[in-house]
């Protein structure tokens, strides 16, 4: 639990290489602790760590991990890797971290999840990659990086919280008219 | 309470929707604005399709985050993850390590002719023939393209291959020159990193937050410790994501005399 507590601000500001550290320090017990139990490539189960790493941080930056974890930090990514090999089969991809709410405690039912809208990943890949490099940066930083206005225009150097809201809203309305460009 | 978020203003409107997707509302605003979700189907399809732009958005940046772990983590040669103490017994041991594996091909390379080549190929890493490949003719654009896919496997060695027989770089955008760069700091060749690095510096949001904690490491690296701080330091007091990990370098700069 200590090495949560310590690691926990790193992981807060989005410092990656925090992720690259418990990789090697986890990875390893964790590849011998699946291949005792189960049947897996050893690429499938690096592959599932990397992803428990990246649903540690989501979680983390998303305020659903707070300071404290009731578990070491090696016993979360355990399970978390675990649950992902498991779940390899079954679920795409790119939603396998949205899927998680048994690990997410705080998370409350989200009444929205009959999703009608037909927007798929590559088309908003595309049409992201269209922005403009601060536009880019400063929705990373909004809606991934989970920065408040307050933290965007200390590490962005907008002039003001009103100039960086406008900016974020302006961003959005472009990538929203590139992706109906896309559809 | 009420929510503040009058629907006749769509930057006010957004606002709302997104405080209430980034979990930024009271148990109490939230609950008022669901009862309100719940009366307003036009607004209901807003939060629908902003919610969905939103998860998008990240399963985009986790895609790109677990491709960049894949590639740093596979490496196992980032200056960044060895620290300086660490590095002066690691070359010794690799060393010790390739000469014990050459041993082993050798041997039976001598006493059983015919299952030499076979042995070879099960061992060797990757294919054999890359380092030589006839790169001739090639137009820059395309050996860019060709060092990339070796980039993306991890294969840094074989990237820096193409990059090097490149004609010119104008051939790719700054972004490319950029993974030249990196490609480069990963084989420690710092002085093609800072050439490229050099060349894209001040063109994108991207680069301004990464060059810095790259100019400290590879300063470091080549023992150019006032240069090293001067970089890590305007990373240090910046407060970005390097921030701790500047901090942290900082902390092993020999003392100055």
């Amino acid at each position: 639990m200590k090495e949560y507590k310590k690691l926990y601000p790193r992981l807060k500001a989005g410092d990656y290489f925090a992720l690259v550290e418990i990789r090697n320090r986890h990875q390893k017990a964790f590849v011998r602790f699946i291949e005792s139990r189960y049947q897996f490539r050893q690429d499938q189960i690096e592959d599932a760590f990397t992803d428990a790493l990246i649903v540690l941080l989501n979680n983390v930056q998303y305020g659903k991990l707070g300071e404290k974890l009731s578990s070491s930090l090696k016993t979360y990514l355990f399970s978390v890797g675990r649950f992902l090999l498991l779940q390899e089969h079954r679920k795409r991809k790119e939603f396998i971290f949205d899927n998680l709410d048994h690990y997410f405690p705080e998370r409350s039912v989200d009444p929205y999840t009959d999703d009608e809208s037909s927007l798929e990943l590559d088309q908003l890949k595309a049409s992201f990659k269209k922005l403009s490099p601060p536009c880019q940066e400063l929705l990373r930083k909004f809606y991934y990086q989970g920065y408040s206005y307050e933290e965007i225009v200390e590490s962005l150097d907008y002039a003001s919280i009103e100039s960086a809201r406008s900016q974020r809203y302006n961003c959005m309305q472009t990538l929203k008219k590139l992706i109906k460009k896309e559809l | 309470m009420k929510t503040d978020c009058p629907n006749n203003n769509p930057q006010l409107l957004e606002e709302c929707i997104d405080r209430y997707l980034l979990n930024r509302m009271s148990p109490d605003e939230k609950a008022d604005y669901e009862k309100t979700m719940s009366t307003d189907p036009a607004l209901k399809q807003q939060v629908r399709i902003q919610q969905q732009l939103i998860r998008h958005l990240r399963a985009n940046e986790n895609a790109s985050l677990k491709k960049w772990l894949q590639n740093t983590v596979q490496s196992s040669r980032s200056p960044i993850i060895i620290q300086k103490r660490a590095w002066k017994w690691v070359l010794p041991i690799a060393a010790l390590l390739v000469m014990a594996l050459m041993v082993t091909l050798l041997i039976p390379h001598f006493t059983q002719e015919k299952n030499a080549e076979q042995s070879f190929t099960q061992l060797a890493p990757v294919p054999q023939n890359y380092l030589s490949l006839d790169l001739r003719g090639i137009d820059s654009h395309s050996l860019f393209n060709m060092g990339m896919k070796f980039y993306e496997k991890g294969n840094y060695d074989e990237a820096m291959v193409c990059f090097n027989k490149m004609d010119d770089w104008e051939a790719v955008d700054a972004n490319g020159i950029f993974y030249i760069g990196l490609t480069a700091m990963l084989v420690k060749d710092f002085q093609k990193a800072i050439q490229a690095f050099d060349s894209v510096r001040g063109q994108d949001f991207y680069f301004r937050e990464y060059l810095p904690i790259y100019d400290g490491i590879m300063q470091m690296e080549l023992g150019n410790y006032a240069k090293a701080e001067e970089s890590l330091q305007q990373v240090s007091d910046g407060n970005g994501k390097f921030a701790p990990l500047a901090k942290e370098l900082l902390s092993k700069l020999p003392p100055k005399d």
